[in-house]
């Protein structure tokens, strides 16, 4: 799933950036309007997150050039400027919904996990694309479409990375997989790789989904190898 | 916010030029009136004067023809007739005996004067007492003059009752004569006379409305009417003398005067009213010009501040993320500025409330959720922050879902709990309890700090209002009570201190609905 998001401070860029990568979006990142509307015309992304006031043309442009033009992505506006965003909202310029600074890392998730959920069930509806289906990792029910595994009643948040590593292991269902293999395979070629990333992302995964994450059943390390699901 | 201090500049301005108007109109209605009153009497008296000139050569003449009615008494009808022929003002004698009874001129050898005179009196000798009439206080007149009409026009005559004969003796006086008597007496025609303004004309009329003589060098139309008019007195009712005005004064004028004079105080006074609305209106709106920038700054530096606020909250928490869970001392290190820059959003935040409060733009913005959970995801935070020797009671009831605004009641809660952070950390002791019925949530917050004295209980919630400005004293902006009143009750409920026996109770009510 792709992402757009146009904000003219850098530091912000490049930390919703980090932030979206990590989750498990494609990102493309623009520093201003006429950028954002260019990089919008040519890859066509799922989501896009605008600041209000960047140089050039500001985001309540951009968003009516899209609208304009499709329905199909979901808007975000982020903002300092919270009497603006309601003047927005009033206008329905089309915005699925704000992010209103400062925000915390946890907001900016929920928010656009909360967006995805809503783009994968209009999909649905409108039965536009393949979706996602549901697979079983022992006793952990994965819904893709909702972003979300289920064991019993009890429901369990899961990012697109998740998603993706969780399906990795799915279709590998017995075989040891390397940490290069999960990293093209869920994080793509072009990402240069640290060791301690998969690691670390191993290790929350297993928080959310294992029963005791010390004694893990889904995803079992094989040492010098990388890790195994069955 | 200009169209009220406009309507206030209108109001200011309009209200007392009206008043001012009504009360020029009133005035000049009044001024008219007594004006014309005073007019009226001046011109009363100039007429009165002319009548008593006219009425004292009248009254020198009564004597003087008095004594001739007594020679007519003496006279024989030889005499009599004489007299009649020969006398200027007398055109006629006569006597009448007791009953009416004719006893001069004698019937019985009538002259043709005489004859003319009984045809032209026919009317009076009809009468039993024609001439000695009985007066207002029963008192019988015993001279007098009497007027008829005949024919031509009035006729006059003066008689003398004799009371040792009981005999009436008169004449009939020769019109012309009594009225060239009269005439004489009046100042000359066409020319100024002290009594009357140059432009001003008496006219004397007759009983039948014909002009007799007139004076005063005013031109008078034929058909205009006296400004007033007076009837003369015996022998001559019925004639009246009349006072016309030519150009110069006139009820319009008079009319006109007044209300140049009263326009021109009106404009005046308006002027200076406008002048005066004016300036107080410059002198608000530039106040308020002041006031509004300072609050769009704050505004402002509040929004810039925002961006680099975010900047250090989301890289300490990546930075928490990518932290190696057994590394105790960086994670408290990064909560420190987590925790810090969430303070400082907070207080952004209530600056940018207070700035909208004073704007009028709050608004709030109820979505079902659970009270209790909001109270118990900011109970969290803070009990890691006061640590595990504070104790913190919990009474929750408010579970089931409801409308309400997260964000308002988040907003209220942190700055209360922030108080007890800040003033009474002292007590070790915080209670929160919740319930929810009748569609109002009802939140108490205790603790067992100072508490605030009674006579401030109120006081705290007024902006910028601080218990004490000491600098040893905790910091604060002193907005936070003032905005979580203002906030609760723009949710329908509100923010309330509860005395109590040791520390501080605060009693937040929020009406909510299923």
């Amino acid at each position: 799933m792709k992402v757009l998001v146009a904000e003219d401070d850098p530091h912000t860029r490049a930390g919703l950036e980090e932030i979206l990568i990590e989750e498990g979006y494609q990102v493309i990142a623009t520093a201003d309007g006429r950028q954002a509307w260019q990089a919008f015309q040519d890859h066509s992304p799922d989501v896009v997150c605008l600041d209000i006031m960047m140089p050039h043309m500001d985001g309540y442009e951009v968003c009516r050039k899209i609208r304009r033009q499709t329905d199909e992505p979901a808007v975000l506006f982020i903002t300092a400027k919270s009497e603006e965003i309601d003047a927005v909202l009033g206008l329905e310029l089309g915005a699925d919904d704000f992010i209103q600074k400062p925000f915390g890392v946890k907001e900016v998730l929920a928010r656009i996990r909360a967006v995805t959920r809503r783009i994968y069930k209009k999909q649905s509806a409108a039965n536009t694309k393949a979706l996602p289906d549901s697979f079983t990792l022992a006793d952990l029910k994965v819904v893709p479409s909702e972003l979300r595994g289920f064991r019993g009643d009890q429901a369990i948040e899961l990012s697109l990375r998740d998603l993706q590593i969780l399906k990795f292991l799915h279709r590998n269902e017995g075989r040891a997989l390397s940490r290069d293999s999960f990293f093209d395979e869920c994080w793509g070629f072009d990402y240069l790789p640290n060791s301690r990333t998969l690691d670390q992302h191993i290790s929350q995964l297993r928080k959310k989904i294992e029963l005791d994450p010390k004694s893990p059943e889904i995803i079992k390390t094989v040492h010098g190898v990388g890790y195994r699901y069955g | 916010m200009k169209h009220r201090y406009l309507v206030v500049f209108l109001l200011l301005t309009l209200v007392p030029a009206g008043l001012i108007v009504w009360l020029g109109w009133r005035v000049s209605a009044e001024e008219q009136h007594r004006t014309r009153r005073e007019f009226i009497a001046v011109i009363d008296e100039s007429l009165q004067t002319h009548r008593q000139i006219i009425e004292d050569r009248l009254a020198d003449r009564f004597t003087d023809l008095l004594q001739v009615v007594e020679t007519a008494r003496l006279a024989d009808t030889a005499g009599r007739r004489e007299l009649a022929r020969t006398h200027p003002w007398v055109r006629q004698c006569f006597e009448i005996g007791p009953r009416g009874r004719i006893v001069f001129p004698s019937r019985s050898q009538l002259t043709e004067a005489e004859q003319n005179f009984l045809m032209r009196t026919a009317t009076i000798w009809q009468e039993r007492q024609p001439f000695r009439l009985v007066d207002e206080y029963g008192s019988r007149a015993d001279s007098g003059w009497h007027t008829w009409y005949w024919s031509d026009g009035p006729h006059y005559i003066l008689w003398l009752w004799h009371p040792a004969t009981d005999h009436v003796y008169g004449i009939e006086v020769e019109r012309m004569r009594l009225v060239s008597e009269v005439l004489a007496a009046l100042p000359t025609e066409g020319q100024p006379h002290v009594s009357i303004p140059s432009e001003a004309q008496i006219q004397l009329r007759d009983p039948s409305g014909r002009v007799v003589y007139r004076w005063g060098r005013a031109a008078v139309e034929a058909d205009a009417s006296p400004i007033t008019s007076i009837a003369l007195n015996a022998p001559l009712t019925s004639w009246t003398l009349s006072y016309y005005t030519g150009r110069i004064i006139t009820t319009r004028q008079f009319s006109s005067q007044t209300l140049i004079n009263t326009l021109a105080i009106l404009l005046g006074t308006l002027a200076l009213l406008s002048g005066l609305a004016i300036y107080f209106y410059r002198s608000m709106t530039t106040q308020m010009r002041d006031a509004a920038q300072r609050v769009t700054f704050v505004n402002q530096v509040s929004h810039e501040l925002k961006t680099p606020l975010t900047n250090i909250r989301m890289y300490a928490e990546l930075l928490e993320r990518s932290l190696d869970p057994d590394d105790e001392r960086r994670r408290k290190h990064l909560d420190v500025i987590v925790g810090e820059s969430q303070r400082l959003s907070r207080l952004i935040g209530n600056v940018l409330t207070f700035s909208k409060s004073k704007q009028g733009k709050l608004s709030i913005h109820p979505q079902t959720g659970c009270i209790d959970e909001t109270i118990c995801r900011l109970i969290e935070p803070f009990r890691q922050k006061v640590g595990a020797d504070f104790s913190i009671e919990q009474q929750l009831d408010a579970q089931d879902d409801c409308q309400f605004d997260s964000d308002v009641l988040e907003q209220i809660l942190t700055n209360l709990l922030s108080n007890v952070e800040k003033y009474a950390i002292s007590g070790d002791y915080l209670s929160v309890s919740s319930s929810l019925s009748d569609g109002l949530c009802e939140i108490r917050v205790t603790d067992r700090g100072p508490g605030v004295p009674t006579s401030k209980q109120e006081l705290i919630f007024q902006p910028f209002e601080r218990l004490s400005d000491k600098l040893s004293e905790a910091a604060g902006t002193g907005i936070g009570l003032s905005i979580a009143r203002s906030l609760a009750r723009l949710h329908g409920g509100d923010l309330s201190y509860l005395a109590t026996d040791s520390g501080s109770c605060f009693k937040l009510t929020l009406r909510v609905s299923p």
